[in-house]
C-alpha cells in the first residue's frame, strides 16, 4: 500500500496489486501536510502549517501528536519528509533547522542529530536499523547516518552528479540506490552497490 | 549484514515523462517497479515554490 497526499489537506491509500494501481481510503487531515510514512499499521505524517507530528490510523484517527510548542521547545521548524526503521523508530527531517530528529512509535522524541554536513535535510529513507540514508540539498549530498553512534558521513556528492538531493529510495534487492534531483526533467539518478 | 554504501557506481539515468512538472518522492514497489509522484504544476522547482503557505502549489508525496 502507498499513501500520497493531495492537494489540501487530505490523504489518499493506493492500494498496489502487481502493476495495477487502485484508490483506497481517503481521510482529511489536520493541516498541510509534508511527510507521510508507514508505520507498522499506523501512519505518520509533518505538518507544514504548523511544526506538528501525528500518528494517525489507517482510517485517519489521530493517535497520537507531538506538538514543538507545546512541548516548550523549538525541536521542529519546518518537519519535511519522515522515514520508519524496521525498529519501530521515527526519523524526522527539518529543512530549517538542518536537523534529523528520532522519535519512538509514540512520538515521544529520542534524540536529535546535527553536524555541519548536514545542510537543509530533504528525503529521508531507512535502509536498516542504523542507517538511514539523507539528502542535504544544500551541500549536494547524500549523508549515511547511523543512530546509534550519531555518525554522518557522505556517500555521494556533487563529483558523483548529485546536485540538489530531493528525494530518495533504496532497492535491497537490487542492491540500487535512486535519487531524484531538485528538477523538473523527471531525472532519476541510479547509484549500484558494488 | 548492513548494506555497505562506500562503493556506488553510477549507472544510467531512468527518465519519466512529468510533463515538465518536478518529481516529489519515489518509492521501490517491487525489484522492476518504482513508484514515483510529481507535483500538480509545472516548472516549479524553486524553493518558494513548496512553500505551502507562499504560492498555490500543492504536492503529492508519497510512502511505501
Amino acid at each position: 500500500m502507498a499513501i500520497v497526499t493531495l492537494e489540501g489537506k487530505s490523504l489518499q491509500l493506493i492500494n498496489i496489486n502487481g502493476d495495477s494501481l487502485e484508490l483506497g481510503r481517503s481521510f482529511s487531515v489536520n493541516g498541510d501536510v509534508w511527510g507521510v510514512a508507514r508505520s507498522e499499521d499506523n501512519i505518520v505524517v509533518s505538518y507544514v502549517s504548523h511544526p506538528w507530528l501525528q500518528v494517525l490510523s489507517m482510517d485517519g484517527t489521530v493517535m497520537h501528536t507531538f506538538n514543538t510548542r507545546a512541548a516548550g521547545g523549538d525541536v521542529f521548524k519546518w518537519p519535511s519528509f519522515i522515514a520508519t526503521s524496521a525498529d519501530g523508530m521515527v526519523y524526522v527531517s527539518d529543512r530549517e533547522t538542518s536537523t534529523i530528529t528520532q522519535l519512538d512509535s509514540n512520538l515521544h522524541v529520542s534524540r536529535t542529530y546535527s553536524d555541519p554536513i548536514l545542510q537543509n535535510p530533504r528525503g529521508i529513507i531507512s535502509v536498516s536499523a542504523d542507517q538511514e540514508l539523507v539528502c542535504s540539498r544544500d551541500n549536494n549530498k547524500i549523508l549515511l547516518l547511523c543512530p546509534s553512534t550519531g555518525a554522518i558521513t557522505s556517500i555521494l556528492g556533487q563529483q558523483d552528479g548529485i546536485k540538489e538531493p530531493w528525494a530518495l529510495t533504496y532497492s535491497p534487492s537490487q542492491k540500487k540506490l535512486y535519487v531524484v534531483p531538485n528538477e523538473t526533467s523527471g531525472r532519476i539518478q541510479v547509484f549500484q552497490q558494488q | 549484514m548492513f548494506p555497505a554504501f562506500s562503493q556506488l557506481k553510477r549507472q544510467e539515468d531512468i527518465k519519466v515523462d512529468t510533463d515538465g512538472k518536478r518529481i516529489f518522492d519515489i518509492a521501490v514497489v517491487s525489484d522492476i517497479r518504482l513508484l514515483v509522484t510529481v507535483n500538480y504544476k509545472k516548472g516549479d522547482s524553486g524553493e518558494q515554490s513548496d512553500r505551502w503557505d507562499s504560492s498555490s502549489d500543492h504536492t503529492q508525496k508519497l510512502s511505501m
